[in-house]
């Protein structure tokens, strides 16, 4: 008993030193080593490397996002948070970054005024939901639609009590239906950031075409379409103008 | 051709003559007059020598000539054209000019002018001369237009740039205008070297909805005469800056002449006559360069310099608001400054609010809108800032200044908003069950905020996933979820469908149940007649059976006396009864008992059968 007791506790620190020997330590994880040394560069390096092109997270681009705001690349900071709060628009703490930047931008980007109010308020009502969770409620409800359908072709008896039912689901379908849309304009016309410091947006796709406005690094515009190397761009709701594709980062 | 016609006949010349005319005969202060000479009579006319005019600024635009001869008479035609720019206003009297005239001196006679001054013009100026477009007037008064000699002699196509002033102060715009002259067809196609402003902030235009386009004769030449692009610069430093306008592009149409109608397209003189039906054109591309404008930028004087003035310069006016006026202790409210005017807003820094005693206040947002739509910059800056104030009361948020140096007047200005009143009542009062705690009591209060920053990083990370485009913009989200309910809403109709249709079937079994027990009986009644036995009783069997089957909707086999019995209770009285169960339990025997029925027993069961069915009809089951 004597010699098992240290026995034992050899092979407890041995098994331990041989699990933490062969941990592999993440690029996430040397990331926020790196964050907390205030070597925000090397930091941002490693976010990079965890985020390749195809795969994205929510903590990833929100740590990447606070690199670049430490880093004073305001545009880049934007985009990432942008980009994560798709992915989580729950994150408090993601919020309340974004507002606090958006604070310092010198475009100020106003809510652009709505033909419906309707449209706003239910913006501004579903902003923490997922745009790929309004679209799997509306589903929900499209198939218990489908089921009561189903019921009452199986159960003749059963039909009056499956219309009362049908009409709430076919108002909660409404509803969805009416989310969908107010998220509509996000869906077809995607987003992009300014990275560049300044950058003029022209009447045309062309260098030589006359400067309508000038936004600065962190301004958030809607992409309407693309041609040359150029971007068709509506900023604030309002502006239009073409802008070069390598001074924004799309967001999605 | 023409050279015999010179050494064959000795030309007699007309009479001279001399007009001269100024168009128009009423100018404005700055906007160009043409004076024409026009000598008649002789080809050997020395260009006169333009005085100094007082109050005109003058330049001339060269001259023309055309030779004719008519009836073996010569007659000749030279026109003197000079620009004139009025300086000051009032009634103008231009001397004479001396011309030489076959080597003999000629004096031209004395014009008159009457010239008004800018403003009283602009109202009496008829809109062809202004810009149209479709904004208010513009703000800044035509820049003087006058074009030196060199730019004459027939030139196709030019440009010219000018300056409304070249002498200003420092952050004063100079509005720098793009005019191309053209007297060929062309399209203005921006800039092929854009101008080199070093030392100037920039502020473009938008294009103008209606371009600005006149007509004007020069040199004998019509011009149309257009507005290509406006800026408005700042210049950022004291000096004299050399600016490079830049080189504009443009595609201009050539139209010439065939070779084969070459020869027979001159006249005498040589000059090319142009034929419609033998033009040629094409579109070839031309840079249209201009000299480089030298602006003066002069340092703002110290004199009257306010102590508070950061170098904003243009007309400006502030404001300020507060969002609530009543509020309690530690809510916050925002204090607006609004500066609006004309300038470079980008440049000019809004006051800070100065610290206050009874407020605590954070980081202020600022933002910037700058138009342009009158033809001069324009806009407004505002800040805002939040204060939370620390106590209850009555206080006033001094007025703040906003110092900046006015270039029409050439003087520091000072606009000052007007001090705001915030009351500010006492907060909620402590509940009366404090908790107990160890130590000097601490009143609960909401944490103030001294500070804001991004929050700390997530040291855990949530899984990785793959980027997507959301359901909502897929296609077969949008398919799938329209085909599954109408998939079941077909089912569904297609349930309600066979419904239908088998109730009626039924009702068809019903209507046609007599009309088949009794075809079922004359196959009885044959077998009868034939003496088939175990077939008569067989046909009777379905007869009978058949009938109540098609009368209650019954599959094939499923009609027996006992269903046939309850559904017939308080249908038929006892006596039918009894004759129905008789006819059954004969027909039962006949069929499956190994005793025989007489001929007459048979022919009696196939009557009380008949006669059974036709009761049991005229009970309309």
């Amino acid at each position: 008993m004597r010699i098992l007791a240290p026995l034992a506790l050899a092979a407890v620190f041995g098994a331990g030193f041989a699990v933490s020997a062969f941990a592999v330590e993440t690029p996430f994880a040397r990331g926020v080593q790196l964050y907390e040394k205030g070597q925000y560069k090397s930091a941002a390096q490693e976010f990079e490397k965890f985020l390749d092109a195809e795969t994205v997270s929510a903590a990833g681009l929100y740590n990447l996002g606070n690199c670049y705001f430490k880093l004073g690349q305001k545009g880049k900071a934007v985009w990432a948070y942008e980009k994560a709060l798709l992915l989580n628009p729950r994150d408090e703490d993601l919020r309340w970054n974004l507002e606090l930047l958006r604070k310092q931008l010198p475009d100020r980007q106003d809510a652009p005024p709505s033909g419906l109010g309707l449209h706003a308020w239910v913006t501004k009502k579903t902003s923490r939901l997922r745009t790929d969770e309004i679209a799997w409620a509306f589903s929900g409800i499209v198939g218990v639609f489908t089921i009561l359908v189903l019921a009452a072709a199986a159960a003749p008896g059963a039909r009056p009590f499956v219309w009362r039912i049908l009409f709430a689901v076919v108002l909660a379908a409404g509803a969805a239906g009416a989310v969908a849309w107010a998220r509509w304009d996000d869906i077809r016309y995607p987003a992009a950031v300014v990275t560049d410091r300044e950058v003029y947006v022209r009447y045309g796709p062309s260098k030589d075409a006359t400067r309508a406005f000038l936004l600065h690094e962190g301004s958030k515009v809607d992409i309407l379409k693309e041609s040359a190397g150029w971007f068709s761009v509506r900023f604030g709701g309002k502006d239009k103008g073409w802008i070069e594709r390598e001074t924004v980062r799309r967001i999605r | 051709m023409g050279m015999l016609l010179f050494a064959a006949a000795a030309p007699v010349l007309a009479d001279i003559g001399i007009e001269t005319s100024i168009n128009p005969s009423r100018g404005t202060v700055g906007e160009p007059l043409t004076l024409s000479i026009v000598v008649n009579g002789s080809s050997s006319v020395k260009p006169p020598r333009l005085p100094n005019f007082a109050n005109f600024r003058s330049y001339s635009q060269g001259h023309s000539q055309e030779i004719s001869f008519v009836n073996g008479k010569m007659s000749a035609r030279t026109v003197f054209s000079y620009v004139l720019i009025p300086t000051t206003a009032g009634k103008h009297v231009l001397g004479q000019l001396e011309l030489d005239i076959d080597g003999r001196p000629y004096k031209t006679g004395m014009l008159e002018v009457d010239v008004e001054d800018v403003g009283a013009a602009n109202s009496s100026f008829s809109t062809a001369t202004a810009p149209r477009s479709a904004y208010p007037s513009p703000v800044v008064p035509p820049a003087p237009r006058s074009l030196p000699p060199d730019y004459m002699g027939g030139k196709d196509i030019f440009v010219r740039t000018w300056v409304d002033k070249d002498d200003v102060f420092v952050n004063e715009p100079v509005y720098l205008t793009y005019t191309v002259y053209t007297r060929v067809s062309a399209t203005f196609r921006g800039f092929d070297k854009e101008p080199v402003t070093t030392g100037f902030w920039v502020e473009e235009f938008p294009p103008q909805a209606d371009v600005n386009r006149q007509e004007k004769e020069i040199s004998g030449y019509r011009y149309v005469v257009a507005d290509v692009r406006t800026v408005a610069l700042f210049p950022t430093e004291a000096g004299v800056h050399t600016l490079d306008p830049g080189v504009l592009k443009a595609d201009i149409e050539i139209r010439e002449q065939d070779d084969f109608d070459s020869f027979f397209s001159t006249d005498i003189f040589g000059r090319r006559r142009f034929r419609p039906s033998s033009v040629v054109t094409r579109v070839v591309p031309k840079l249209l360069a201009t000299d480089p404008i030298v602006i003066t930028a002069r340092p703002l004087p110290d004199t009257g310099k306010p102590a508070d003035f950061r170098g904003a310069v243009g007309r400006y006016t502030i404001e300020a608001s507060v969002d609530r006026t009543e509020v309690e202790e530690g809510e916050p409210i925002t204090v607006k400054l609004r500066l609006a005017g004309e300038g470079d807003l980008n440049t000019a820094e809004l006051p800070k609010l100065p610290e206050m005693d009874y407020f605590k206040s954070y980081d202020s947002s600022s933002s910037t809108n700058t138009r342009k739509e009158r033809l001069v910059v324009e806009g407004e800056k505002i800040q805002e800032t939040v204060l939370v104030p620390k106590k209850s009361g009555v206080f006033t948020i001094p007025s703040v200044s906003f110092s900046y140096f006015d270039p029409r007047k050439k003087q520091y200005q000072t606009a000052k908003t007007a001090p705001l009143i915030v009351s500010i009542k006492a907060g909620r009062e402590e509940p009366a069950t404090a908790p107990i705690a160890v130590g000097p009591q601490v009143p609960p209060q909401d944490v103030p905020l001294i500070g804001e920053d991004i929050r700390f990083v997530k040291t855990v990370s949530d899984p990785l996933v793959h980027e997507e485009e959301p359901l909502l913009s897929r296609r077969s989200y949008w398919v799938a979820n329209a085909a599954l309910p109408a998939a079941a809403l077909l089912i569904f109709l297609i349930r309600l469908l066979v419904q239908l249709i088998r109730r009626d079937v039924s009702g068809l079994r019903v209507r046609r149940s007599h009309r088949v027990a009794r075809s079922r009986l004359a196959a009885a009644r044959k077998n009868l007649k034939k003496g088939a036995e175990t077939a008569f009783y067989e046909a009777l069997s379905k007869a009978l059976y058949g009938y109540f089957a098609d009368k209650f909707d019954w599959g094939p086999g499923e009609a027996d006396m006992n269903l046939v019995e309850k559904r017939l209770i308080g249908r038929l009285s006892d006596d039918e009864f009894a004759r129905l169960r008789d006819i059954a339990h004969r027909i039962h025997l006949g069929r499956f008992a190994r005793s025989e029925g007489t001929l007459d027993e048979m022919k009696g069961l196939y009557a009380s059968s008949d006669q059974l069915i036709t009761t049991l009809e005229s009970k309309k089951l």
